[in-house]
């Protein structure tokens, strides 16, 4: 009997410790997957950081490193020479080269150039040269001057602000009416404006081209911000979902005191719904920042007036001999949507939250 | 009283509603009945026919359905096939799908990987598309890459992403770029589940498959219809694979976005370009009015 317990006993310590190691390696698995897709999601970000502190040189030399680095160099009795990897007997040496031949060349060691030249047999060419880190900061001032940064960003900020501003409040009234007024043909009102989401901009485009064509807005940045003003189905949406969580307890009471609709937006609503309408204007100040299509059209013979986004691609256009500008100017781009970023990503994820809840 | 009420707040409600009216009525619906009207016209920007445009009658549909060149590159027919494709492979497949499982991954995970990777996420989703594309353009180089300078590592061959797979690189850049908004929006959907029922399940001894699939999606399947209904119409209609490839080489990756924009706005073809329109609008509303189907089905059952 006791041996049978005691077998009993161990066999459940195994399992358990068996049970243990399973989750250790499990968990360990997982983070190792994790940390392969976040490497993955990476890269492109990664790769194009890193471009933006290379040299021209180095960005059009295939053999390069990954890494941002320059070719070394030694300075050898007043003299600027290469520095190659040479395979030795003793291993693999960092020598300048000094002299170069057909079949054997000069060198010199830099570690200990006292001990003079060095001969070695074989073809130089076949050598690979010493790169060292080498960060071209330089690249990001140069990048700045180049595309006119402040300029770009002006205009981008001023249409960003402004549509922000123009797109939030329009949405918010219009959504304060369809939470709270009861009126015939609300939800047939509602509907038609909601399935205006589904349908395409491009749509809408070209009539909505030929008539600032007509009255002359093309070419200035109106066609871009007066739409704003008369809200968008999207911002309705999340707001009037928003609203409708609002118990309306307090909106009796201000109506009893005597406040009339006006009023009670103003001072009852709008403070509680702050959350959602940080998380619009976030949305909306996002898309305004990185809108392409609307200023590529309507700015089409105004390079003057182009926001970040569209100077960028213009950018790229005039020098794609040099990536490692472009990929500077376009980490400049990101910076202060970024920045806006980590200090509201709260708001942010709020805003996806509502979304789905239909 | 209830009625007194109503009756009183229409004039008020007409206050707040008149911006959204105003947006519906000058954006959308004279929008709407100028292309269905200059659909049937040959009317351009400039030119003679801008001011006098003439009505050609279905000329500019028979064109863009002209059997002998419907399917030929840089046509209306290739145009959809190409996009039917991007739709598919990108949008369901690439970021519902995709965004369901790393969301499943990640559900009940705690600590710095989780927040990482959604924070990554997101920030992959509001980065400004031509930084993206930028970075998506040198990444995929063919020689100084990064993606081509692991594969060779690894001693898998060098192709030239842009040139000999245009339409696989784009699938897999707008998957990378939109599966972020996916992911959160179910993240935040696992979070609703009660807890209490996921327990049961657990006690009742169900695996983590049978887990997922008998509670998680029929709990969340309203979540997952909203996702395909916006994931979809936004695959279908987004313009940012042209900053990476133009629509090229050769219109292999011209969706219809860009072919609506080529037409509408290098040639300024107005007629043209608005019976493009039209279309693209009647093949969004059998999308919106599938997934809505399906919406309203689940919920009968219920």
């Amino acid at each position: 009997m006791a041996t049978i317990s005691t077998t009993q006993t161990t066999r459940q310590k195994d399992r358990s410790l068996n049970k243990q190691s399973r989750t250790l390696v499990m968990r360990a698995a997982i983070t190792s997957l994790t940390l392969v897709i976040l490497l993955l999601y990476l890269l492109p970000l990664g790769y194009s950081v890193l471009t933006s502190l290379k040299s021209k040189a180095q960005v059009s030399d295939v053999n390069a490193p990954i890494l941002p680095s320059e070719a070394q160099t030694y300075f050898y009795e007043g003299e600027e020479y290469d520095v190659y990897k040479i395979p030795t007997a003793e291993g693999e040496k960092e020598w300048a080269l000094v002299q170069k031949g057909r079949s054997s060349s000069q060198f010199v060691d830099p570690q200990n150039p006292e001990a003079g030249l060095i001969e070695w047999q074989g073809r130089w060419r076949t050598l690979k040269p010493s790169y060292q880190l080498a960060f071209q900061w330089s690249n990001y001032p140069r990048a700045f001057n180049f595309i006119n940064f402040w300029r770009l960003l002006g205009f981008t900020l001023l249409y960003a602000i402004v549509t922000t501003i123009a797109a939030t409040s329009s949405a918010a009234i219009v959504a304060y009416g369809f939470s709270r007024f009861r009126f015939p043909f609300k939800s047939v009102l509602f509907i038609i404006l909601i399935s205006t989401i589904i349908l395409p901009p491009q749509v809408t485009l070209v009539p909505m081209y030929a008539f600032f064509y007509r009255i002359g807005w093309v070419g200035t940045w109106l066609p871009l911000i007066v739409p704003q003003f008369f809200s968008n189905a999207y911002n309705v949406f999340l707001l009037r979902q928003y609203f409708m969580t609002i118990p309306t307890s307090m909106e009796e009471a201000a109506r009893i005191d005597g406040a009339g609709p006006i009023r009670t937006f103003i001072s009852v609503i709008l403070p509680q719904a702050v959350p959602a309408l940080i998380a619009v204007s976030l949305f909306h100040f996002f898309f305004a920042w990185n809108d392409f299509f609307g200023p590529l059209i309507y700015l089409a013979g105004s390079a003057e007036l182009n926001p970040i986004a569209v100077g960028l691609f213009r950018f790229n256009g005039l020098y794609s001999s040099e990536p490692q500008l472009i990929q500077a100017a376009s980490i400049l781009t990101m910076i202060i949507p970024l920045l806006i970023f980590f200090f509201a990503q709260r708001f942010f994820m709020q805003g996806i939250v509502v979304t789905g809840e239909k | 009283m209830q009625q007194r009420r109503s009756l009183l707040s229409i004039p008020a409600s007409l206050l707040f509603l008149l911006p959204a009216g105003v947006f519906v009525f000058i954006f959308i619906i004279l929008p709407f009945f100028w292309i269905a009207a200059v659909s049937f016209t040959n009317r351009t920007l400039t030119g003679r026919t801008a001011v006098d445009p003439e009505y050609v009658g279905l000329a500019n549909y028979l064109r863009l359905f002209d059997p002998d060149r419907f399917l030929r590159s840089g046509e209306f027919g290739a145009s959809l096939v190409i996009t039917g494709q991007f739709v598919f492979f990108s949008a369901i497949v690439g970021q519902v799908l995709l965004g369901l499982l790393l969301a499943w991954f990640f559900f009940n995970r705690k600590g710095w990987v989780r927040e990482t990777v959604q924070t990554l996420a997101i920030l992959a989703w509001i980065m400004p598309d031509v930084v993206v594309a930028f970075a998506w353009f040198a990444f995929l180089d063919r020689d100084a890459g990064t993606l081509n300078q692991i594969l060779s590592t690894l001693g898998i061959g060098k192709p030239d992403w842009l040139i000999n797979l245009p339409l696989v690189s784009v699938i897999i850049f707008n998957t990378w770029r939109g599966t972020a908004f996916s992911m959160l929006l179910f993240t935040s959907a696992f979070g609703s589940i009660p807890p209490s029922h996921l327990e049961t399940a657990a006690v009742a001894g169900a695996n983590t498959w049978q887990r997922l699939r008998d509670i998680i999606l029929p709990l969340i399947r309203t979540h997952i219809i909203t996702d395909l209904i916006l994931i979809t119409l936004w695959t279908f209609n987004t313009f940012t694979p042209f900053l990476l490839t133009g629509g090229g080489p050769a219109f292999q990756t011209e969706l219809v976005s860009i072919f609506t924009y080529r037409t509408a706005f290098k040639f300024f073809r107005f007629g043209q370009g608005s019976a493009v329109g039209m279309i693209m609008m009647l093949i969004n509303l059998v999308f919106a009015i599938f997934y809505l189907f399906l919406l309203r089905r689940q919920q009968v059952k219920l």
